[in-house]
């Protein structure tokens, strides 16, 4: 029961951070961070064999790899800055949180530009 | 209806593949952008899939149809070797016609010439197609008169012609009308011809060598 693992270290993390936010609040953050990383290595085994079903499914349907990683890259991208953005509200940095989600955002639009390059190609392709 | 089912079944993946894919989103201001890239994803698929209908190999599919013929059609090739050989013929007798109608022109230019009489003319053109002269003359044959018939009325001087006297033979075989092919005509006789060669070769554009001139009596 891989959960109860997850459940009683995120309650206990929770609990010492608590504690000691009072007199190390940037202990306490560090906990966080740690506590996070630890949870995100416990679950990374389980998301490869998604991905590997998601690989499959995609070569079924016939869809080009490269669109399949782009879109597992913007997921990723997605969640490390929620991650970071998170912290750095415990932290009392709500400037610092929107920048980092403002750059993510940036970021998926780049990684989607060859997505939108495809679709346009594919309409001009259909008019004869 | 092989590619409208392939269609299909790569539609049902995809939406498959789409709906797993948002459960992976994260639950928060990302989500819109990530789901944003995801529908373009999926544009991109269908647009792919419809792109290899349009634009598909029908001529693959439509050969066989094609190529089909109906019962009691002859076949494709029986029906393009009829046209070729209605073509070549037509063509000889395009070719027939231009040639008679070349001689019947020469006779016609060489019948201004008073000192000669014209029996004949004969053209050859070229009638090979592959040959760059194709359709050109190749040679004239003027068929002259030996000796002209030109008896005239004494007294009347209006130069009208007469008929010879008719003699009639009982019991001997008739003689050719034609006559004799290469009869001696008098030197004045040929000079003649040989500038009525030279006018037809003018005319034609044509080399002196290529009207030959030929007496019958």
């Amino acid at each position: 029961m891989e959960i109860m693992q997850i459940v009683g270290l995120g309650i206990v993390a929770a609990v010492l951070a608590v504690t000691i936010r009072h007199n190390k609040p940037e202990m306490a953050m560090l906990l966080s961070i740690a506590t996070g990383i630890i949870l995100f290595m416990l679950v990374l085994g389980k998301i490869g064999s998604v991905i590997d079903v998601l690989r499959d499914l995609a070569s079924r349907a016939n869809l080009n790899m490269v669109y399949l990683g782009t879109i597992l890259k913007i997921v990723a991208i997605a969640y490390i800055a929620d991650f970071g953005a998170q912290i750095c509200r415990d932290a009392g940095e709500g400037a610092v949180a929107s920048k980092i989600e403002f750059a993510a955002k940036v970021l998926i639009l780049v990684l989607a530009v060859p997505i939108m390059i495809a679709v346009l190609q594919s309409l001009l392709k259909l008019v004869p | 209806m092989e590619l409208i089912r392939q269609l299909v079944q790569n539609l049902i993946v995809i939406v498959v593949l789409a709906v797993f894919l948002e459960m992976l989103l994260p639950a928060s201001d990302m989500r819109r952008y990530v789901k944003m890239v995801m529908g373009l994803l999926i544009i991109v698929v269908v647009l792919q899939a419809i792109g290899g209908i349009v634009r598909g190999d029908w001529q693959r599919h439509l050969e066989p149809a094609i190529n089909a013929a109906p019962s009691g059609v002859p076949d494709l090739k029986e029906i393009l070797a009829a046209g070729q050989r209605l073509k070549d013929g037509q063509e000889q007798k395009a070719l027939e016609e231009y040639r008679q109608g070349l001689s019947r022109q020469i006779v016609a230019l060489a019948g201004l010439n008073s000192e000669v009489q014209v029996v004949k003319a004969r053209v050859e053109i070229y009638t090979d197609p592959g040959d760059r002269h194709y359709g050109q003359i190749r040679e004239v044959f003027l068929l002259l008169a030996a000796a002209r018939p030109r008896i005239q009325e004494q007294g009347s001087g209006r130069g009208e012609q007469l008929v010879e006297p008719v003699t009639i033979n009982v019991g001997e075989r008739a003689q050719p009308v034609q006559g004799e092919v290469n009869a001696k005509p008098g030197p004045e006789a040929e000079k003649a011809a040989a500038r009525l060669a030279r006018v037809v070769a003018d005319f034609y554009n044509l080399s002196p060598d290529q009207v030959k001139v030929q007496w019958v009596s």
